[in-house]
């Protein structure tokens, strides 16, 4: 019973912290078409801002880890992407892999090597049936899907979502009903990178935190990503519950190398056999109807 | 340094350029690698004795940390050799590289420093897969080689003398005093890579002929962040102590979350996730544990003072002092005394001597190699305290019964 | 009130428009009529800074329209039914309504009368409807958002001849509140019958520009446009 209700904490903590790194990706990757090698490194970027910032209280710093998030998503996007879109994923992949390595070799030449850690702000145990869990891991889990679903909701149920939507739809048409395309794009991509940065900045107490502890993160997120339907929002958050499920799961009941293996077999099996699987021509949410280049 | 390398190599380049205009890629590349071996190098100016010495320091890559410290300690070193009036009469010349903790590199440039650049001895690498690389490469042209982190390279040799730690100078104190403390059921949690294995396979021999039991052997993948299912494992398999390998941003993460988890609290917890290099990232969390080990900056001796007192001051640093930095230190200045007491720069007197050679009042007391090769001095059992302060509670006689290899 | 003035424009180095000068006013229905091919698509999309501007300008009111921002004219109560139909596939019905409409503005006809399936199917997805249906949905979204002015290219594909009368009979209504409407055609039918001003196009070129009245007694000039060369 103990193990069961350890094993079912587990797996809530961890699909908390995943999907917020995936549903972040997953905006970036329907609004953009862009495949973000970064969002790893953007983890790393809030959990250092919560290393560096360690006189501020814990909460303010999380709102410091925020703005400085979006502020960073609008850089990135502003002076890197935006003018590579036309030369299609690979450019803006490659693109974001640079970035990747300017943001870890900048927190390199900033902090050095040595792992960090920060102070969580709870450190009491919590008794859950019998099972004493870090009540810390169980609130920012709380919190994190909080977000998620504040996310879910303002996509599709607000106006500013149908906004967002109808751009990933049809950018051209959009436009025409007095969306502005550019403002759309950079601000969903100051969102996506924002929610990773919070992600990192949450998970910080728990880290180690170096220059490189941010890869750990991307095959998590992108793999919930990709075990989504077409790449849909929900989805990517049913993903980050399969990755959370299953990596915890093996980790388990079988020894740690072995888990790691069958993880990622099982996760390349699963996006294999999905009837809608990976295309990399159409990294929408939904097919997207082009408009006519050549026309009448 | 990495420059004189650069400008003897853009020479090689000229001299070819104008001897071979038509040659073909191909057969450029293969004449390069034989040049490299001839006698464009130029070499020690002809056949005077500089003591020339490669480092190879894996500062880009997973092992930053440990590298740096190990370039830090080891240019310590040299500029004390230098300032003393270098060896044999000259200064010593560095020529650093960077192998990236990547066997291949490893091989690649060890290669390199010995045709081209003409090193006397070979210095550095951190992990063991490197290391026994380029033992390899050393032994075969007889050019001397010592790494300086701890742990078994787990490869013998006429010319390596490594400066680190040998595993079971770690343990044969450590676990006595831990199965007396806490109790005989063990969990091991580790790393997936070559020391931690060697580690606690070191670690099994010596707790079954003390009669204790593992409960829980575990290695994780290198960047893992999430510990729960491991912690989840120890807490369900019930052991009086945990014994870790789990290293770099791992350590910090696998001790915070287990202090979290309140394992910290109600068992015992030892192992190499708790030496000096990872102190900055756990502080407080550490206080009060136990590890042993040989080097701390508060062993209380002169030559310690001089070099914690340089160590700070040179590189502004107020961690505790990583081992790694002070086996490089003392490992220098010691093939510098023996290339000194050998007269020469051949390869087989710098080995002879520093086989002999014997170590007084260096960092850490006394020192000298054994017939296996391993560098034996006192070990003690630190406790970790306010500050980063590892302080010396017992010491230890060099141990290292049950060592592998044996290489004598 | 929109001032088209010597605009050249087209996909990448390729010309489609070419020096085209022409007026649009408000409250008139205008027809642009052609073969498949002469630029008819391409001179919408252009007013709209959907293609390559080389030459010439925009203006509305007097103010000039940027190239390549489409919400621009969008702001200034301008909107277009791109000839693909432009629905939002993954949105309802009634999103892709609510898109279109603007703060303050109700058109003058009731879009949901006009077409009932907007209300029967407001929750499906517009990318399951037929051709003809997302034709119904663009052109009531045109409606909605068409605040000062309406262009609707190929409006008559897809829809049923009553449909489509109908559609026609609403523009005029719109168009009688001060909206100017440009609305673009292969056949002569829909200009003859709803047209106030008939513009015909071949390569790219304005070669025909007279009152719909004056055509609808000697239809020559339209027969002749259309007839192959």
């Amino acid at each position: 019973m103990d193990a069961v209700v350890t094993l079912a904490l587990s797996v809530f903590t961890l699909f908390g912290f995943y999907a917020l790194l995936a549903v972040g990706m997953g905006l970036i990757f329907g609004q953009l078409g862009v495949v973000n090698v970064a969002h790893g490194e953007l983890v790393m970027v809030g959990a250092f801002v919560m290393f560096a910032l360690a006189d501020v209280p814990f909460l303010p710093r999380l709102l410091l880890a925020v703005l400085i998030g979006l502020v960073l998503g609008v850089v990135i996007e502003r002076l890197v992407l935006s003018n590579l879109y036309e030369r299609g994923f690979l450019a803006t992949l490659l693109a974001m892999w640079g970035v990747s390595i300017v943001l870890r070799e900048g927190a390199n030449a900033i902090f050095g090597s040595t792992p960090a850690s920060v102070r969580a702000p709870i450190q009491e145990n919590i008794e859950i049936l019998g099972v004493s869990y870090p009540l810390y891991r169980l609130i920012i889990a709380v919190v994190a899907l909080a977000i998620v679903a504040a996310v879910l909701l303002v996509t599709y149920r607000t106006k500013l979502g149908l906004v967002v939507r109808a751009t990933v739809d049809n950018r051209d048409m959009a436009s025409v009903l007095g969306i502005p395309p550019r403002l759309v794009v950079t601000g969903t991509f100051a969102v996506g990178a924002m929610l990773a940065v919070l992600a990192g900045a949450l998970q910080s107490p728990l880290l180690g935190v170096t220059p490189m502890v941010g890869a750990a993160f991307l095959a998590p997120a992108f793999f919930a990503v990709l075990l989504g339907r077409a790449g849909s929002l929900p989805g990517a958050i049913f993903g980050a519950f399969v990755v959370a499920l299953l990596s915890t799961v093996l980790r388990t009941y079988l020894n740690e190398t072995l888990a790691q293996v069958v993880l990622f077999a099982l996760l390349i099996v699963l996006v294999a056999v999905r009837p809608n699987g990976i295309d990399w021509r159409k990294v929408q949410w939904k097919p997207r109807t082009q408009p006519a280049q050549v026309a009448a | 340094m990495e420059t004189t390398h650069a400008a003897r190599a853009g020479r090689g380049m000229t001299a070819l350029r104008r001897t071979s205009g038509i040659i073909a890629a191909v057969t450029l590349t293969t004449s390069l690698a034989a040049c490299a071996g001839g006698a464009i190098g130029g070499g020690t100016e002809g056949g005077d004795d500089v003591f020339k010495v490669g480092l190879i320091s894996p500062v880009t890559g997973p092992v930053v940390q440990e590298a740096t410290a190990m370039q830090r300690g080891f240019e310590l070193a040299i500029e004390k050799i230098n300032a003393e009036g270098g060896v044999l009469g000259q200064p010593v010349e560095v020529v650093t590289v960077d192998d990236q903790a990547d066997a291949a590199k490893s091989t690649q440039l060890a290669q390199r420093l010995i045709s081209q650049d003409q090193v006397d001895y070979i210095f550095g690498t951190i992990p063991g897969d490197t290391t026994a690389a380029v033992a390899q490469v050393a032994e075969s042209a007889k050019v001397p080689f010592s790494s300086a982190i701890l742990g078994n390279a787990g490869v013998c040799g006429q010319y390596f003398f490594p400066f680190g730690e040998p595993n079971a100078s770690l343990l044969n104190g450590l676990l006595p005093q831990m199965i007396a403390d806490h109790g005989t059921k063990v969990a091991l949690v580790g790393n997936d890579y070559a020391f931690p294995r060697g580690y606690f396979a070191d670690a099994r021999t010596v707790l079954e002929e003390l009669g204790a039991t593992v409960v829980l052997e575990e290695y994780s993948p290198m960047g893992t962040a999430d510990w729960q299912p491991v912690i989840s494992k120890i807490k369900a398999a019930a052991p009086d102590w945990v014994l870790t390998a789990v290293v770099g941003a791992d350590a910090t993460a696998l001790v915070t979350q287990a202090d979290q988890a309140g394992i910290l609290d109600s068992m015992g917890f030892t192992g190499v996730s708790l030496i000096a290099d990872f102190y900055p990232g756990l502080t407080d969390r550490m206080h009060g544990l136990t590890l042993v080990g040989r080097y701390s900056d508060q062993l209380d001796n002169e030559a310690n003072k001089e070099f914690v007192d340089a160590f700070r001051e040179a590189y502004d640093f107020s961690d505790p002092i990583p081992s790694v930095a002070a086996n490089a230190y003392e490992g220098m200045l010691m093939i510098a005394d023996a290339v000194e007491q050998a007269g020469s720069t051949e390869g087989a007197d710098i080995a002879k001597a520093l086989g002999e050679g014997e170590v007084e009042n260096g960092v850490f007391g006394g020192g000298s190699f054994n017939e296996d090769r391993f560098f034996m001095t006192e070990t003690a059992r630190f406790e970790i305290r306010e500050g980063g302060a590892y302080v010396p509670v017992e010491t230890f006689p060099a141990d290292i019964e049950g060592i592998t290899p044996r290489c004598a | 009130m929109l001032a088209i003035e010597k605009l050249t424009a087209g996909y990448g180095k390729t010309t489609v428009v070419d020096d085209v000068t022409l007026t649009l006013e408000a409250g008139t229905v205008t027809a642009l009529l052609g073969r498949n091919g002469v630029g008819k698509t391409t001179l919408l999309r252009a007013i709209f800074g959907l293609c390559h501007r080389h030459g010439g300008g925009l203006s509305m009111d007097g103010k000039p329209l940027p190239p390549g921002r489409a919400e621009v004219p969008a702001r200034r109560g301008m909107t277009l039914l791109p000839d693909d139909r432009g629905v939002f596939p993954t949105l309802t019905i009634e999103e892709n309504l609510r898109l279109a409409e603007r703060r303050g503005y109700r058109p003058p006809v009731d879009v949901k009368e006009l077409f009932p399936l907007l209300v029967e199917r407001a929750e499906q997805p517009a990318g399951q409807l037929s051709g003809g249906q997302k034709q119904q949905v663009g052109i009531a979204r045109a409606i909605l958002a068409g605040e000062r002015f309406i262009a609707i290219d190929e409006l008559s594909q897809g829809l049923q001849p009553s449909l489509a009368q109908a559609a026609l009979e609403a523009l005029r209504a719109v168009a009688a509140t001060g909206v100017g409407v440009l609305f673009v055609e292969q056949g002569p039918r829909y200009p003859l019958a709803y047209a106030d001003r008939i513009v015909g196009m071949v390569k790219g070129r304005i070669v025909l520009d007279r009152p719909g009245d004056e055509l609808r007694t000697d239809p020559t000039a339209v027969t002749d446009l259309l007839v192959v060369s």
